[in-house]
């Protein structure tokens, strides 16, 4: 959300890091605080996390991956302010600590693996009919999972426009709006040895009228999940000579 | 017996700069080339979802 909120400025992208800096910084005086109360006045236990070098690097990150060690060492003091004198602000602290550091890594890392191996099954096609599915998965939304899951097959988003691709070949292609994840192709469509046209094509037709539900053409600025290494060849039968 | 408050208020001095000389060195070091590194993909994926529709919120 706070990244979202100055992307109207259209920031550089390192000032886009600037946000994971403070929370890698404010984590070194928050480990600290800790090791003070549990394990006395060693002054060096400040400076190893100001120069762990992994933490820096991952200090210098647009995604917030600094922000999960902040929220956990502020959990963790916490936990130990309220062991130490038991008062309801305290506890009050220690939730709010808990549920947002347990929030930020549910966001990080935590998919359910059965979620994983049946996105995984529908975005390969593998004894599921792709077409068009919810992206409901027992109530709940999971578009994020899902964008997960395709990045790790190797989907990337792009346009219509963006794919490269020949005559005779087509990229399979996830286009997700709403709640919908409709499965498709971008390929040529050949009109006349003079004539044709590149698109996205959704496999899920109209009820009325057979047409493909969802088409994008070169103009349209919508993305798609597409891997152009999965790209298959096709029958263009009624090519002959292709004119660009 | 515990430390006159002279002493403790000292310590605390102490404490109190070591921690503010870490934590500012600590900015520095992140600071350094924070430009030299291009996106990483995880890094691409976070700008297209910060980018995108928050409608199922």
């Amino acid at each position: 959300m706070i990244g979202r909120a100055f992307e109207p400025l259209h920031p550089a992208d390192w000032t886009r890091k600037l946000a994971d800096v403070l929370w890698g910084t404010a984590t070194i005086p928050a480990i600290r605080l800790l090791l003070r109360r549990r394990a006395g006045e060693a002054a060096i236990t400040a400076f190893l996390p100001a120069f762990a070098p992994f933490h820096v690097r991952y200090s210098q990150e647009f995604r917030p991956y600094a922000l999960s060690l902040l929220l956990l060492s502020l959990a963790l003091l916490s936990l130990d302010g309220y062991l130490d004198r038991p008062r309801p602000t305290r506890l009050l602290a220690l939730y709010l600590a808990c549920l947002a550091s347990s929030r930020r890594r549910g966001y990080d890392f935590a998919m359910d693996a059965a979620l994983a191996t049946a996105l995984d099954d529908l975005i390969l096609g593998r004894g599921v009919a792709r077409g068009r599915h919810s992206m409901r998965y027992q109530g709940r939304l999971v578009r994020s999972e899902l964008e997960e899951r395709l990045a790790a097959n190797s989907f990337r988003p792009m346009t219509v426009r963006d794919a490269s691709i020949e005559a005779g070949e087509r990229i399979p292609a996830f286009y997700l709006h709403d709640d919908t994840a409709d499965f498709g192709w971008i390929r040529w469509e050949i009109f006349t040895p003079r004539s044709r046209r590149k698109l996205y094509a959704s496999e899920h037709r109209r009820t009325d009228n057979d047409e493909w539900a969802i088409q994008l053409n070169l103009a349209s600025p919508e993305t798609v999940w597409a891997d152009p290494d999965r790209r298959e060849s096709h029958d263009v039968d009624t090519v002959i000579a292709v004119h660009p | 017996m515990s430390a006159p408050l002279a002493l403790r208020g000292s310590a605390r001095r102490q404490f109190t700069l070591a921690l503010t000389a870490a934590t500012v060195i600590g900015l520095g070091v992140r600071l350094v080339r924070l430009d030299h590194f291009s996106y990483g993909l995880d890094e691409i994926l976070e700008a297209y979802w910060i980018n995108g529709s928050w409608a199922f919120l």
